[in-house]
C-alpha cells in the first residue's frame, strides 16, 4: 500500500501526468468529483467561487508537481511576484504615477524573462561568454545549490540546469496579465487564489494555449455552466485530441519519423523527404491534439480556452499560416512584441536593440562574424531605405518588425541555430509573400525566371544537395506559376462565368495551399532537428541533423526503391494520407460531424468513447515497425 | 435536427451528470478490461489487445523496464569503473565476469594419442579458455613501429559511417602508431565520418549483397570490400578529410593502395607508383606519398574494376570499416576468395572483427533457427580463417534490439539465447566473442539507451546514434586493450599462464593500468 501511495503522490520524472495516460484521467475524475460537489452545493456566491478556484489551483499545483517536481516552487514564485506587481501597477495607476507603473512593469518583465532565460538559455549564454572572452565557465544551478544547502544533502545536481516543463507557456501567460493590467485592459485579480488558478489551470499549463488575462480572468468570476451540446463537444474534442496524438503523432513518430531524424544518413532521400512531410503532420497532430484535449477538459469544467489551431495546412500563404498555427503564441507575439516594436508604423528603440542582439546571437551560434555582419547590414540597409523612401516606409518597418518577431519567436522555442533559421525562414516567407502579393504577374514571372536561371548556373558551378533541393522547389513554383500566368494572359480579356471563376479560384487556392505546405514542411527540418535535445550539445547536433537530412534529400535518391519503401511502410503512408485528407476537409463538413457527435444520446456517446479508446489502444500496443533497409 | 441543437444549447447540465458520465466511461473501460481475453483476439492475423485493468493502474512501460533503473551513463561508468577495478584486482576475474569482456575461445583438448577430443564429449566445467589467443596480434601491435598491422572490421549497418571502427582505429593508432582510414570504396555508398570524396566520371557499382547486384555480371570479383566499381573511360577521385571533424590520425596517410582489375591505368598526384601485385585476380598498386598527407588525387582510365583504395602509413595500425548493409554475414563464400586472401596478405591483416546477427534477429523465432544461422555463419568464418591464416577472429554479437509488442518494450524474444549460443559456438570454433548485448546492459538496455540524453540509440530501438556508437567503440576498444595489458603482464613475468594465475592477485597495479 505505501508503494501505491508513493506512486500516486511522489514525483517520478519517468511518469509525468500526460493526457494520454490512465493516471491523468483518474486524476481528472477525482478532481471533477470534488469540483462537482463544490459547484453543486448551495447557491452561487463569492465564497463558493473562491472555493472552486482555490481547489482547482491546488489541484493544478499537484498536477504540475507530478509533471515537473519541485519546479512547482518556480511556478508559485512567479505567481506571487506578478500578483503583487500587478497590484502595485494598479495602485500606481490609481495615484496617476505612470512612471511607477512602468517601473513595476519592467520589474515584472525582468523577473519573468530572467527566469525564462535562466532555465532556457544557460548553455547558450555560457557558451557565448566563453567564446567572446575566452573563458571556461560551466553551467551552475543556483537553485539546486540552495536546495542542497537547505536539505543538507547532495540531492540535486548543480552542474546542469533542467528546463521546467511548460515554463515558456506560463511565463508568457503571466507577462500578458501584467501587461494587460498595465494597459488597463483588465482589472487586477484581487485574490491570490483566483490568480493562482488563472496561472496554473492544469489543462493548459504545460503546452498552452497561452491564455491571455483579458480572455480568462472574466471567467474566474462566472458560475459553472455547461449546456448539453457543450458537453458533447467537450467529449468530442478530447477524443479528437487523443486520436490525433496517438495515431497521427505517436504512431507515425515511433514507426518512421524518429528513426530517420535520429540517423538520417542511414536512410534514402525519399525516406528523409517522407519523414519530413510526416513530421509536418505529426507536429501539428501532437500539438493541436494536446490543445484539443485541454480545450475539452477545461470545457467540461465550464471554462473556455481559445482556439489554438485552425487547420493551419489550409493556409494559402505563410502569412495566413501564422494566423492559423499556434494562434495564441502568434497573437501574444503580435500584441506584446510586434506592436511595442513599432508594428507597421515605426522602427523604435526596440527594433534597433533587437537587430544588435540578433546579430550577436547569430555570431555566437555560427561562430562566424560574417553571418552576424550580413544580418546587421541587411537590417541597416532596410532601415536606411525606410528613412529615405517615404513611400515604402511603412511596409519596410512592418517587414523589419515582423522579421524580428519571427526570429525571436524562433528563439523562444530554444537557443539553437536551427530555431533561429526556422524563425528566419518563416519571417522571409511572410515578407516574400507580401512582395509577391503586390507584384503583377509579369514581374512575378520575370523574377522567377531570373531566380531559376541563377539557381541553374549555381548548380552547374557548385553542385550541391542544398541547391538540388532549392532547384526542385523553384521548378515547382515556376511550373505552377507559368500555368497560372498563361491562363491569366488568355482569360485577361474574357468574361468568365461565375462557375469558372470559382473553379479557377479553387484551383489557384489549392496550388497555393500545396506550395505553402511544402515551404512550411521544409522549415520543419530545422524545427524538428533542434527539438528534444540535450541543451549542452543541441546546437551542433541539431545543425548536423538538418544538414544530413538536406544532403540525403538533395542527393541520395534511388527511384527503384520508392515503391518498395512505400509498400514496406504502407500503414505509415496510409495514415499520413488519411490524416492530410481529414485535415483538408471543408470546415463546414467538420463542424457538421462534430455537431452530430455532440447530439448523440449519452449512452451512445459512452459506447463511442469506449470504442474509440479500444481502437486507440490498438495503436498504443501495436508492434514496432521492423527496420527495413533500402539501398541508395 | 436544427431544433434539437437549439434545445441542446439551452439544456444546462449539472456537473454531477458530467461526473456520472466520466465514471461510467471509466467503469465501462474497467469492465471491458476484466472480460477481455488477456491474450487478445486475433482478427485477420492482427492481434487486438486490451490491457487488464491492473495494467491501467501500474503503467506497463514502467513495469517492463523496471529492472533498468540505472541510466546508460551510469551503466557505462559502472562498466568502466568495474573494468578498472577488475584490472587492478585480477584480469581473469575480468575475463570471467565483466559484461564488457572478451570471451576467449576454448583450448583444444587432445587425448593421449594426440587426437582432438570433441568439446561435446567433455564436461562444460572442464573447458579451459585460451587466454593467449590474441597473443600473436598483440605481439604484432608491439612491433607496429616496423610493420603494418591490418585490422578488417566487417559488419552490418550498425557500423556504417565508420562507426565503432573509428574509435578502435583512433585509439590503437594513438597507442601503437599508424595513420589513414584503411580501405575505402571507390564510390562511397554511405556517409563516412572520417573522410569525404569527390568522384567524377562514369562508373557502375556492383555488390553481391545489395541492389547494385547485377544479374548479368558473371564475375564474382568484388574485392575485400565486397563492392566493386566498374569503369569504362576516365575517372578522377579526390579523397580528403571530412570538413568540420576533429583532426585525428585516420586523416593522415603516406600510402594509397589501389585494388583494381587488370586493364585499369592509375596515376596519383605527387606520388611514386609501385606495383605490388599484378596477378590475374587483383592488381595492387601502392602510391607512395612524398610525405604524410591528407588528400589523395587519383586519375583512373581504361576498362575494368576498382575494388577499393586503402589509405595508411607504411607502418602502424590500419583499420578498415567494411559495412555491409542488410547482410547476415554469410557472404564470403559467394565472392572471389583469392582476392581477399591477397588483400589480407598484403595488408598483414592480424585481426578480423565480424559484427553480424542484427539483420537476422527479427526473423529468428526458434532455437533451431539460431543453430542453423550460426552453423552457416561458422562455415563462412572457416573460409576467412583459411584466407587470413595470420589473423585472429573476433565475433561481435548483435546489440540489444527491442520491439514494442503489445505496447510493452522488450528485447526480441530470442536475442539473449542467440547471444549465449553464438558466444559458446564461436568459442568452441576458435573464434573470440564480444557481446555487445551484454556490454550495453543486457535485456531492455536498448530502451534506456534510446531514452538517454544525449540519446545513445535511435528510436528504431536497433541502431545507435553516433554518440552511442562512439560509446560502444570505446567499450570494444577497452576490451581489446585489456587483453593487451594482460598479454603485457604475462610477457613481463614471462611465465606460463597456469602458474601466473596463482599470482595474479598480487599483480602490480601499474602493470595492469592500461589504456590511457
Amino acid at each position: 500500500m505505501p508503494d501505491i501511495l508513493e506512486h500516486i503522490f511522489k514525483y517520478d520524472p519517468s511518469s509525468p501526468l500526460l493526457f494520454t495516460q490512465f493516471y491523468f484521467w483518474a486524476f481528472f475524475a477525482l478532481v471533477y468529483a470534488v469540483f462537482a460537489f463544490i459547484v453543486s452545493i448551495g447557491k452561487w456566491s463569492n465564497g463558493k467561487r473562491l472555493m472552486r478556484n482555490a481547489f482547482l489551483f491546488f489541484a493544478s499545483l499537484f498536477f504540475y508537481y507530478k509533471t515537473s517536481g519541485l519546479f512547482v516552487l518556480i511556478l508559485l514564485f512567479v505567481t506571487l511576484s506578478d500578483y503583487l506587481i500587478a497590484r502595485f501597477i494598479h495602485l500606481s495607476h490609481q495615484r496617476s504615477h505612470l512612471h511607477s507603473a512602468r517601473f513595476w512593469l519592467v520589474v515584472s518583465v525582468v523577473i519573468d524573462l530572467g527566469l525564462l532565460a535562466y532555465f532556457k538559455y544557460p548553455y547558450f549564454l555560457t557558451n557565448m561568454l566563453n567564446d567572446m572572452f575566452g573563458l571556461n565557465l560551466q553551467v551552475f544551478d543556483v537553485f539546486a545549490w540552495i536546495g542542497n544547502g537547505l536539505s543538507r544533502e547532495g540531492r540535486f545536481s548543480v552542474d546542469q540546469i533542467v528546463l521546467p516543463v511548460g515554463i515558456s507557456f506560463y511565463v508568457f501567460q503571466i507577462i500578458s496579465y501584467t501587461a494587460d493590467v498595465y494597459h488597463k485592459r483588465v482589472e487586477p485579480v484581487t485574490n491570490i487564489l483566483d490568480f493562482g488558478f488563472y496561472v496554473s489551470f492544469f489543462p493548459q499549463l504545460v503546452a498552452g494555449p497561452i491564455v491571455r488575462a483579458s480572455e480568462f480572468v472574466p471567467q474566474l468570476y462566472k458560475p459553472f455552466a455547461l449546456s448539453r451540446r457543450q458537453m458533447g463537444m467537450a467529449v468530442f474534442w478530447i477524443l479528437n485530441g487523443l486520436g490525433k496524438k496517438i495515431i497521427l503523432s505517436d504512431f507515425l513518430a515511433v514507426n518512421f519519423i524518429d528513426r530517420v531524424f535520429d540517423n538520417p544518413l542511414l536512410y534514402s532521400g525519399f525516406e528523409n523527404l517522407s519523414a519530413l512531410f510526416f513530421y509536418s503532420l505529426q507536429v501539428y497532430a501532437d500539438f493541436s491534439g494536446y490543445t484539443d484535449i485541454a480545450i475539452g477538459v477545461a470545457m467540461l469544467m465550464g471554462f473556455y480556452l481559445p482556439k489554438n489551431f485552425n487547420s493551419p495546412y489550409k493556409a494559402p500563404n505563410p502569412h495566413n499560416f501564422w494566423k492559423r498555427w499556434h494562434i495564441s503564441l502568434s497573437r501574444w507575439l503580435q500584441t506584446y512584441l510586434y506592436i511595442p516594436l513599432g508594428g507597421n508604423r515605426r522602427a523604435g528603440f526596440g527594433t534597433y536593440f533587437w537587430i544588435v542582439v540578433i546579430s550577436t546571437i547569430a555570431i555566437v551560434l555560427t561562430g562566424s562574424w560574417i553571418v552576424g555582419t550580413v544580418i546587421f547590414s541587411i537590417a541597416i540597409v532596410v532601415v536606411l531605405v525606410s528613412i529615405f523612401n517615404k513611400e515604402h516606409r511603412k511596409k519596410m518597418y512592418a517587414n523589419l518588425n515582423s522579421f524580428i518577431t519571427m526570429l525571436l519567436g524562433g528563439l523562444w522555442h530554444g537557443a539553437s541555430w536551427n530555431f533561429m533559421i526556422w524563425g528566419g525562414l518563416n519571417g522571409v516567407g511572410i515578407i516574400v509573400y507580401k512582395f509577391w502579393r503586390d507584384m503583377s504577374w509579369h514581374w512575378r514571372m520575370l523574377l522567377l525566371t531570373l531566380l531559376l536561371a541563377a539557381d541553374i548556373a549555381l548548380l552547374h558551378l557548385y553542385p550541391s544537395p542544398i541547391l538540388n533541393v532549392l532547384s526542385a522547389f523553384l521548378w515547382l513554383v515556376f511550373a505552377g506559376s507559368l500555368i497560372r500566368y498563361v491562363n491569366h494572359l488568355i482569360t485577361a480579356h474574357q468574361t468568365l462565368s461565375p462557375r469558372r471563376q470559382t473553379f479557377e479560384a479553387g484551383l489557384g487556392n489549392a496550388w497555393a495551399v500545396l506550395l505553402t505546405f511544402i515551404f512550411i514542411t521544409f522549415t520543419r527540418l530545422f524545427f524538428r532537428s533542434g527539438s528534444n535535445l540535450d541543451p549542452a550539445t543541441a546546437n551542433q547536433e541539431a545543425w548536423e541533423t538538418a544538414v544530413n537530412m538536406l544532403t540525403q534529400i538533395g542527393s541520395a535518391w534511388n527511384t527503384n526503391t520508392i515503391l518498395e519503401v512505400v509498400l514496406s511502410y504502407a500503414n505509415v503512408y496510409v495514415f499520413f494520407v488519411v490524416g492530410m485528407i481529414i485535415h483538408w476537409m471543408p470546415d463546414r463538413f467538420k463542424r457538421w460531424y462534430r455537431l452530430r457527435f455532440a447530439a448523440l444520446p449519452l449512452p451512445v456517446m459512452l459506447v463511442m468513447v469506449v470504442l474509440v479508446v479500444f481502437v486507440l489502444y490498438q495503436f498504443v500496443s501495436a508492434d514496432l515497425q521492423a527496420f527495413i533497409y533500402f539501398q541508395f | 435536427m436544427q431544433h434539437n441543437y437549439i434545445d441542446m444549447r439551452n439544456t444546462k447540465y449539472r456537473s454531477f451528470v458530467v461526473l456520472a458520465f466520466l465514471l461510467c466511461v471509466i467503469g465501462a473501460l474497467v469492465l471491458l478490461s476484466c472480460v477481455y481475453p488477456k491474450e487478445g483476439i486475433s482478427l485477420n492475423g492482427r492481434e487486438l489487445r486490451f490491457p487488464y485493468w491492473l495494467e491501467f493502474v501500474f503503467s506497463q512501460d514502467t513495469a517492463a523496464v523496471e529492472e533498468q533503473k540505472v541510466s546508460p551513463e551510469e551503466l557505462l561508468e559502472e562498466r568502466i569503473a568495474q573494468m578498472r577495478i577488475d584490472e587492478e584486482a585480477a584480469f581473469l576475474d575480468f575475463f570471467a565476469s565483466n559484461p564488457a569482456r572478451l570471451s576467449f575461445p576454448y583450448c583444444i583438448v587432445t587425448d593421449t594419442l594426440g587426437n582432438i577430443v570433441p568439446f561435446d564429449s567433455l564436461p562444460h566445467d572442464s573447458l579451459q579458455r585460451d587466454y593467449s589467443y590474441f597473443d600473436d596480434f598483440y605481439s604484432a601491435l608491439d612491433k607496429a613501429d616496423e610493420q603494418l598491422v591490418g585490422i578488417s572490421h566487417y559488419g552490418d549497418s550498425q557500423i556504417e559511417e565508420d562507426r565503432i571502427t573509428k574509435q578502435l582505429r583512433g585509439r590503437l593508432q594513438t597507442q601503437f602508431g599508424g595513420g589513414g582510414v584503411g580501405l575505402l570504396p571507390f564510390k562511397h555508398t554511405y556517409y563516412n565520418l572520417s573522410v569525404s570524396e569527390v568522384l567524377k566520371g562514369n562508373y557502375t557499382i556492383y555488390s553481391p549483397i545489395s541492389y547494385y547486384r547485377d544479374a548479368e555480371r558473371s564475375s564474382n570479383n568484388y574485392g575485400p570490400l565486397l563492392q566493386a566499381s566498374g569503369i569504362d573511360g576516365t575517372c578522377s577521385l579526390h579523397i580528403f578529410p571530412r570538413k568540420n571533424t576533429e583532426s585525428y590520425s585516420g586523416h593522415y596517410f603516406s600510402h594509397a593502395v589501389v585494388l583494381s582489375s587488370a586493364g585499369v591505368s592509375l596515376t596519383a598526384k605527387d606520388a611514386i607508383k609501385k606495383e605490388v601485385s599484378s596477378s590475374t585476380e587483383m592488381c595492387i598498386t601502392d602510391f607512395v606519398m612524398p610525405d604524410s598527407t591528407t588528400n589523395l588525387y587519383l586519375d583512373i582510365s581504361g576498362k575494368g574494376d576498382i575494388y577499393g583504395v586503402s589509405l595508411h602509413n607504411s607502418t602502424g595500425v590500419v583499420a578498415d570499416n567494411i559495412a555491409l548493409r542488410g547482410s547476415s554475414g554469410i557472404i564470403f563464400r559467394s565472392v572471389n576468395q583469392e582476392q581477399l586472401k591477397q588483400y589480407f596478405s598484403v595488408m598483414n591483416t592480424r585481426l578480423i572483427l565480424l559484427e553480424f546477427g542484427g539483420n537476422s534477429m527479427p526473423a529468428i523465432h526458434s532455437e533451431n533457427a539460431i543453430h542453423n544461422y550460426i552453423a552457416r555463419l561458422l562455415r563462412d568464418i572457416e573460409i576467412l580463417k583459411r584466407l587470413a591464416p595470420d589473423a585472429k577472429l573476433l565475433f561481435i554479437g548483435p546489440s540489444d534490439m527491442v520491439s514494442l509488442s503489445g505496447g510493452v518494450p522488450h528485447t526480441l524474444p530470442m536475442l539473449e539465447k542467440f547471444d549465449t549460443y553464438a558466444e559458446e559456438m564461436m568459442n568452441r570454433n576458435g573464434v573470440a566473442y564480444w557481446s555487445m548485448f551484454r556490454a550495453m546492459g543486457g535485456a531492455n538496455s536498448m530502451v534506456e539507451w534510446v531514452r538517454a540524453r544525449p540519446q545513445l540509440a535511435a528510436s528504431d530501438y536497433v541502431h545507435f546514434t553516433r554518440t552511442g556508437a562512439a560509446k560502444v567503440g570505446d567499450l570494444l576498444t577497452d576490451a581489446v586493450l585489456t587483453g593487451y595489458n594482460y598479454y603485457k603482464m604475462r610477457e613481463k613475468y614471462n611465465q606460463p599462464i597456469d602458474s601466473l594465475m596463482v599470482q595474479l592477485e598480487d599483480v602490480d597495479c601499474d602493470t595492469v593500468d592500461n589504456n590511457e
